[in-house]
């Protein structure tokens, strides 16, 4: 049985001071989880040029999943003004995401204090 | 409780009928006054007729201990509604539970048929004027409301609902505790409360589900707002109505009017999900039938090379697929993929896939993931498909693209593709070609995600460590090994081994 997925957004600070926005994931993440990460996604403040996903809550992605990830990176890439970033990925996750491509639109870290620090 | 005939009195500033107060129906009033007028002369008639034998020991019994044993059967009397809705809930509930006990996906049918039960026992306890149980069973019928109502309109629990739970689970042990009786109010009024914020947010956000359900949820909460005093001060509605000389309360009579119309709508609702279940399972085998035409095709024999696939799909139909075509002159072109999601839509896309790749002229592997995403834009419904094409032509000359697939192994080592994005999401996207070449013996071994993802009971994934390892293994042996370690998703191998040899020898 699938966990529901959760979203807590909070900010912070890249080693700069420029504000970064978190949406820290819980649950699995799936098709059902679209409109939960997607509007959390939406609800960032327009003035926030860098937005950081934090897995380490999430237990499992499936493909639908994975295609959301990619949905929103995509969005991201095609606005321009945003950057996205990605830590907490398990390792097995880290190479699911570069299998598919998403290297190419957000850069993976290990955790928030190195996302922070290079963010 | 709900409908505790001292408590709705006591909050509706009503005389609360005691075993020793004067009966207030109508027939109560009637049986009094005929025993009144016909008791003493039957007394006085038996004195006069045993007069000469006993008539120092038989005496009329006292007028007052009379007239209280009369008020006691009346009174019983009175709460012989409380009787018959308490048995007529009990089936009701008894029934709503033995449903449950059938279909456990329903939750709502088991909150309900322990609410009714609550609730039918409750009226005993009334009957049988126990105030004990009738405040016991007011603090669960309390509790189960909020669980009925919560489970029926699909709404999550959250954590307040675990409050309630407390506060209610309280006036249970409080029951026993003299002088707190007025607790009981607490759990009643809170659950009312609870109940209609359920009820506002079903509203707000209506579910197709709760559609029939909500509306006899909401009468019951109607039924049960006039129990807290201040309401029923506001609004004075009548609590009751008189039927054959018996005052009937209005709420425990919609309380089995609930239940028949539960048990109507838990009916119609097992009946549409069996509906639902044969639908799908016809579709299921439709989308089986399809699927075992695209890759139950016998693989073609092509000299050089030996090939072997074992597709083991999970319980419902997936998205893997895979293809080995001739291209010629005397080459292979080798075609894996996974659509995400299930059933018939992933089959047909498979459907689709597969023949376009056959009415393809061109051999480029990368030229084929661009023309397939093309063709995927806009037809996989928010997922997307992973494909890996290789082509090995004479001499083992290998060319490989990858959209987002696992990349294959060569004797047991992963081959460095560039990672791609899958297939169907954007229409810009280019694909990397990786170019190698085969020496003789040379083993390519291509996976779907159901074997790298395979699961066991701890909820350990099998990983990328463990299937490298088993990569340069048999097709069945690596398809067995994922299986036997937990399958939870399609199971694809598919391995070619390059034996140049052989075609000289053919």
């Amino acid at each position: 049985m699938q966990a529901a997925t959760t979203v807590n957004e909070r900010t912070s600070a890249t080693a700069s001071g420029n504000p970064v926005a978190l949406l820290c994931l819980g649950g699995d993440i799936s098709s059902a989880s679209k409109d939960v990460v997607l509007d959390a996604y939406h609800r960032v403040d327009t003035a926030i040029a860098s937005v950081l996903l934090d897995f380490t809550g999430v237990g499992y992605i499936n493909s639908s999943g994975i295609a959301i990830v990619i949905q929103l990176l995509l969005e991201a890439s095609k606005a321009g003004s945003r950057t996205v970033g990605i830590f907490g990925l398990s390792p097995h996750f880290q190479k699911v995401f570069t299998m598919v491509g998403i290297p190419k639109y957000a850069a993976l870290y290990s955790d928030e204090a190195s996302a922070l620090a290079v963010a | 409780m709900d409908y505790n005939k001292s408590l709705i009195a006591e909050k509706a500033g009503v005389r609360v009928p005691k075993k020793v107060a004067a009966p207030t129906s109508a027939a109560a009033r009637f049986c009094l006054r005929r025993y009144r007028a016909v008791l003493p002369a039957c007394f006085g008639l038996l004195a006069f007729l045993t007069a000469g034998a006993q008539s120092r020991t038989v005496q009329p019994p006292d007028l007052q201990q009379l007239q209280q044993q009369i008020a006691a059967l009346t009174a019983s009397f009175d709460s012989i509604p409380y009787l018959v809705t308490a048995l007529l809930l009990l089936p009701i509930a008894v029934a709503c539970l033995v449903l449950w006990w059938n279909a456990r996906q329903f939750r709502a049918f088991g909150s309900v048929g322990m609410y009714l039960l609550m609730v039918s026992v409750l009226f005993y306890a009334d009957y049988r004027s126990s105030r004990l149980w009738d405040a016991i069973f007011t603090s669960l019928a309390s509790l189960f409301i909020v669980e009925m109502t919560a489970d029926a309109l699909h709404v999550a629990k959250r954590r307040w609902i675990g409050a309630v739970r407390l506060v209610c689970l309280a006036g249970v042990a409080l029951a026993w505790v003299q002088g707190l009786h007025w607790f009981l109010r607490v759990p009643v009024d809170l659950s009312n409360a609870v109940v209609m914020v359920l009820l506002i947010i079903r509203l707000r956000r209506p579910v197709p589900q709760a559609r029939l359900i909500l509306p006899a949820i909401g009468i019951i909460w109607l039924f049960r707002l006039p129990l807290d005093p201040t309401i029923h001060s506001l609004v004075p509605l009548p609590f009751t109505f008189t039927i054959a000389g018996l005052r009937w309360y209005f709420g425990p009579c919609a309380m089995v009017l609930f239940g028949a119309l539960a048990i109507a709508i838990f009916v119609r609702e097992l009946i549409e999900d069996q509906r639902e279940k044969e639908r799908l399972a016809g579709e299921l085998e439709a989308g089986r039938a399809m699927q075992q035409v695209l890759l139950g095709a016998e693989i073609p024999v092509i000299p050089g090379f030996r090939i072997e696939s074992v597709y083991k799909p999970a319980s419902e139909v997936g998205g893997d697929f895979f293809g080995i075509l001739p291209a010629p002159p005397g080459g292979v072109l080798v075609v894996i993929g996974d659509v995400s999601g299930k059933g018939l839509r992933a089959a047909m896309t498979v459907s689709a896939i597969l023949g376009s790749l056959r009415a393809m002229t061109v051999a480029a592997p990368a030229e084929l993931l661009c023309a397939l995403n093309r063709i995927l834009i806009g037809s996989v419904d928010g997922g997307f498909v992973t494909c890996c094409i290789a082509h090995i032509a004479p001499g083992g000359f290998t060319t490989t693209a990858n959209a987002g697939h696992l990349a294959p192994y060569r004797n047991g080592e992963e081959i460095p593709l560039s990672p791609g994005l899958p297939l169907g999401i954007t229409p810009d996207t280019e694909y990397v070609e990786y170019t190698s070449r085969l020496a003789p013996g040379d083993r390519l071994t291509f996976l779907s995600d159901g074997v790298v993802e395979a699961q066991n009971v701890s909820g350990e994934l099998l990983g990328f460590d463990r299937t490298r390892a088993i990569s340069s293994k048999s097709a069945e042996a690596i398809a067995l090994a994922a299986q036997t370690f937990g399958q939870e998703d399609d199971i694809t191998v598919l391995t070619l081994q390059y034996a140049p040899a052989e075609v000289k020898h053919a």
